[in-house]
């Protein structure tokens, strides 16, 4: 896989449009209900995937597109989140092999602050800086602990990874635990909606925008930098936590710069300026990986096309183009009206 | 004297090997509105750094409302109640007019960790009201990024409003603005001195602006203070004629 992209022209752009997110979203809600009547398992085991994997990107994005600084090493907190679920899911393992139900959303629950006590810990030496040298110290620091979890062999199993992973009966039905990934998904974008439209959200894009004037304003940069980094390591842990449950194993490799790009991946693809941009990059990316996979093996050739693409053309993300394309008409229905207002 | 605003003392800044400010005292009362000039590079813009936060000084001790600001962090400062503008408009361009003052009256308020208040309500009313006063009222919808200068720069003079300061500083608030625009912002930089006692103080070249607005001028020379009186008192001084008008008319 190419090497990430820079942060180019979606930093500039505002996450706007929101009411396209929220058409978007409201699209994209009764699709994601619907995925089962499709026929066979595997559609849905992409769909639980695309949810996962969108979530992380989404978690991402708080970081890029709203704070505007790129962090090339948030699987970290993907995989301390994943790691805390498996490794307590063991822990708590019955005769069976399974966990209990009790035991298993205790597992997940624990993701939440180990991730985000994780992203505390590291976060606190990254927000000293910005630009690419926050990038390269986030890159850093998921490095070393992909090689802490890729060597603590008595702890993490290191290289083998922890398999077996059986949750409680009810969510190994591959329909009920795609539900389960739904609610969970569902509920933690709609939080981050609530953020992206609060006081907090607004702080963020002050910071994207001018982090000189943001300080002369009156706000502690490095305090709220260092808030939405724990923020977005949170949610990135509560991805992680159902990536176990859902692979029955986890790697280290869930913690590499690989697993970090493939955030930076979505939220180009689908648009970093927009709030659901992650989630339709994971659409894209997950969706084409799952079949494209099928019928080639040359799936690295197919996704740089489609990045070099999207990068080339569609600057501002696929939902750019969409943007773009509704503005033209809206335009064209009211003559050269006036400006309206942007609703972010 | 405790009844001063602001006081400096030895304020001392050099960079690289070129003395930027040197051994500065100064004082603002309550009130004042007053200006600070000086010919390109005589530190103007540093001692503006040096009060906010942007630079620490080497030597020397700075006191708001008799508390020592010295070497504060920008944000500390600004909560303290000192506010200022850039001299090239300094503002969060891709947010809307409208946007840009409610958020920065939004951080004024202590909302900036508020993660599920609604950002467009909270402090919407005043925020318009800080927009008419700016007379943005018919561009607070636009992007500021697509505003004129002139509007850019009274645009970041509601940004510095909004943090609600005790003492306001203009760094060249007209820089770039239209002979109109220029007269009509020093009104309403006027009208703030006057109908709100802010205090305030601000640097230009324009003197007909700086004779037009200030009741105190600081004449500034390679980073020392040279004279500090009335307006009449700088513009009669032949040591002034000879630095900087002298400077002005070659």
């Amino acid at each position: 896989m190419a090497m990430p992209a820079p942060a180019k022209e979606t930093t500039a752009k505002p996450p706007g449009q929101p009411d396209l997110s929220l058409c978007v979203g409201l699209f994209l809600a009764p699709a994601f209900f619907l995925v089962p009547l499709l026929p066979g398992e595997y559609p849905v085991y992409v769909a639980t995937e695309i949810l996962i994997l969108g979530l992380f990107a989404m978690s991402f994005n708080l970081i890029y597109g709203y704070m505007g600084q790129i962090s090339f090493g948030h699987a970290a907190y993907f995989g301390l989140g994943a790691y805390a679920t498996a490794l307590l899911m063991q822990y708590l393992q019955q005769e069976t092999g399974a966990v209990g139900y009790f035991g298993f959303f205790l597992s997940m629950l624990i993701a939440v602050p180990v991730s985000a006590l994780g992203a505390l810990i590291i976060g606190f030496f990254i927000v000293r800086l910005t630009g690419i040298y926050f990038a390269m110290l986030s890159l850093a620091f998921g490095e070393l602990l992909f090689y802490i979890v890729f060597s603590w062999y008595s702890f993490t199993k290191g290289d083998d990874g922890i398999q077996g992973l059986l949750p409680p009966a009810f969510f190994r039905d591959v329909y009920n635990f795609y539900y389960f990934t739904l609610i969970v998904v569902a509920c933690a974008l709609l939080v981050m909606w609530r953020i992206s439209r609060s006081p907090f959200g607004y702080t963020l894009r002050m910071l994207r925008e001018n982090a000189q004037r943001a300080a002369f304003v009156g706000i502690n940069v490095r305090l709220t930098m260092l808030v939405n980094f724990v923020l977005a390591g949170a949610f990135a842990g509560l991805a992680g936590s159902l990536w176990g449950p859902f692979q029955r194993s986890v790697s280290p490799a869930l913690l590499g710069w690989h697993e970090s790009g493939l955030a930076i991946f979505m939220s180009l693809i689908g648009g970093a300026g927009y709030f659901i941009g992650p989630v339709v990059g994971s659409i894209v990316y997950t969706g084409l990986y799952a079949y494209v996979t099928r019928f080639t093996d040359y799936w690295p050739l197919t996704i740089g096309v489609i990045i070099l693409a999207v990068v080339l053309f569609a600057p501002g993300g696929l939902l750019s183009l969409l943007d773009n394309a509704l503005r033209r008409l809206r335009e064209k229905r009211d003559g050269d009206g006036e400006r309206r207002e942007r609703k972010p | 004297m405790s009844g001063d605003l602001l006081r400096i003392e030895g304020l001392t800044k050099m960079f690289g090997g070129i003395q930027a400010a040197h051994n500065i005292d100064y004082t603002l009362s309550k009130g004042e509105i007053a200006a600070i000039i000086g010919p390109n590079g005589a530190g103007k813009s540093t001692v503006f750094g040096l009060i906010t936060g942007a630079q620490k000084p080497d030597t020397g001790r700075i006191w708001f409302e008799g508390r020592d600001i010295t070497g504060l962090p920008a944000h500390e400062i600004v909560n303290a109640g000192i506010s200022r503008a850039f001299q090239v408009a300094n503002i969060f361009p891709k947010l809307t007019v409208l946007e840009n003052v409610r958020s920065s009256l939004q951080v004024r308020r202590g909302h900036v960790f508020s993660l599920f208040g609604d950002a467009r309500r909270l402090c919407a009313e005043e925020a318009g009201e800080l927009i008419d006063r700016c007379d943005l009222s018919d561009k607070r919808l636009l992007e500021a990024a697509d505003l004129s200068q002139g509007d850019k720069k009274r645009l970041e003079l509601a940004i510095a409003l909004s943090s609600a300061p005790k003492l306001l500083l203009l760094d060249e608030p007209v820089a770039g603005m239209s002979r109109d625009e220029a007269s009509q912002t020093m009104d309403l930089v006027t009208r703030l001195n006057e109908e709100m006692g802010l205090t305030i103080l601000f640097t230009e070249h324009n003197m007909s602006i700086v004779f037009g607005h200030a009741k105190r001028v600081l004449l500034l020379h390679r980073g020392e203070a040279i004279i500090d009186g009335s307006p009449q008192e700088v513009r009669d001084s032949p040591v002034a004629q000879e630095i900087y008008f002298g400077e002005q008319v070659l």
